[in-house]
């Protein structure tokens, strides 16, 4: 007779914990094997950085005259190696300090990196999903041709497992609705809204996080 | 006198096994415990043991399956201290009026696994790395830190309950 506890066998099944979480213990991972290394794991708000070599600048014309650097939260991984998603998207704003705040206030990014340069024109930024990914805000720039025009075409999808946090903030904030909450056909039990940004950037939230292939 | 340091190879070694590793550790912490939270708190005692590992030296080879023999080591840990409070229901396990060598059973998995969930920590234990994790006995007695033969009769007393629990959860969940 077989023993019936051999059925609790349990292989290993992978699975990823919360993006936040894993970019944190990896930050502090890094510090604990060398606590004397300064490595540019980010800090507290407004802190000033040295500006790292391999920044993929939004607005390369900048890079000469960059002034001043703020980093927030601990997503920058050490050594230069971000643990992050595969890609990230630029978005412009004409008026780009009023674009930080609506995506950081209503939407929910964080900052983790903005660089100005002497005339207070942004030459680079990241802002960080707290799910995983980032967007780069930028100002318009005819010049520049890595920045988009504003009221870009098409749009964004950002994957989040609390769309109804979101959504609260869009809708106290008044953003224009293009979607309201529903339960997409695709993601049975799930929940997903879109909007438009004051400058016309099209934002599209879900629990959706992608199709499978197998 | 400072704290001994990890050499830049070792420090990147770990740095990537983390990037590589840390799904399967958390998938073995999650399917076990059953809670994201204390299986978040369990993966970062696990690294952060790493680390200290490595920076003592006494890390035999940086591997997922020496990362996953930490993570048990945890796992066993948390449940010795929450431990005490289960010592109630514990003691109202009989294990000797449910012998399993006669057992003949197919296991539903969600019972099973609030089974697992309900039974003493040292019984959970057991069986936890005794039948999912397919270890065999002398590694089982290794991580409890028994002996062999102690860790045969828990064994059998873990089984003995776990039927017992089992049985009863079967039986009230009948209409």
């Amino acid at each position: 007779m077989t023993d019936p506890f051999d059925q609790l066998a349990a292989p290993i099944e992978p699975r990823r914990p919360r993006t936040t979480f894993a970019l944190d213990l990896r930050a502090r991972l890094i510090e604990a094997l060398d606590p004397d290394l300064d490595l540019d794991l980010g800090g507290s708000a407004g802190r000033r950085h040295a500006i790292p070599n391999d920044l993929p600048l939004i607005n390369p014309k900048g890079a000469a005259t960059m002034a001043s650097t703020t980093t927030s939260t601990s997503g920058t991984a050490g050594a230069g190696r971000p643990y992050t998603d595969g890609i990230w998207s630029v978005v412009a704003y004409a008026d780009p300090d009023a674009g930080i705040r609506f995506v950081t206030d209503v939407l929910g990014f964080t900052e983790q990196v903005l660089v100005r340069d002497d005339s207070g024109r942004i030459v680079h930024s990241e802002y960080r999903w707290p799910e995983g990914g980032i967007v780069q805000i930028a100002g318009t720039d005819p010049d520049n041709p890595f920045a988009p025009e504003p009221g870009q075409k098409g749009g964004l999808y950002v994957i989040t497992q609390r769309p109804d946090e979101v959504w609260a903030r869009c809708r106290d904030a008044g953003v224009e609705v293009l979607r309201p909450p529903e339960e997409p056909h695709y993601d049975p039990g799930g929940m997903g809204f879109a909007i438009r940004d004051p400058e016309g950037n099209i934002w599209s939230f879900g629990s959706y996080a992608g199709g499978s292939t197998g | 006198m400072s704290r001994p340091t990890a050499s830049a190879g070792q420090r990147q070694e770990l740095i990537d096994l983390y990037d590589t590793s840390l799904p399967e550790v958390y998938g073995y912490l999650l399917a076990r415990c059953g809670s994201a939270n204390v299986a978040e708190d369990l993966t970062s005692e696990t690294f952060m043991a790493a680390v200290d590992a490595v920076r003592r030296g006494t890390v035999p080879e940086l591997s997922v399956a020496w990362l996953i023999g930490v993570a048990r080591h945890k796992l066993v840990d948390h449940w010795r201290r929450s431990g005490r409070r289960r010592d109630a229901v514990a003691h109202r396990d009989r294990p000797g009026d449910h012998a399993v060598d006669d057992w003949d059973v197919v296991l539903d998995r969600l019972t099973a696994q609030a089974t697992l969930a309900e039974l003493a920590d040292h019984h959970r234990s057991a069986l936890t790395l005794r039948y999912l994790d397919d270890l065999p006995v002398r590694e089982v007695a290794a991580c409890l830190g028994r002996s062999e033969g102690a860790t045969e009769v828990l064994l059998v007393r873990a089984k003995a309950a776990f039927r017992a629990r089992y049985e009863h959860r079967r039986e009230g969940s009948r209409p």
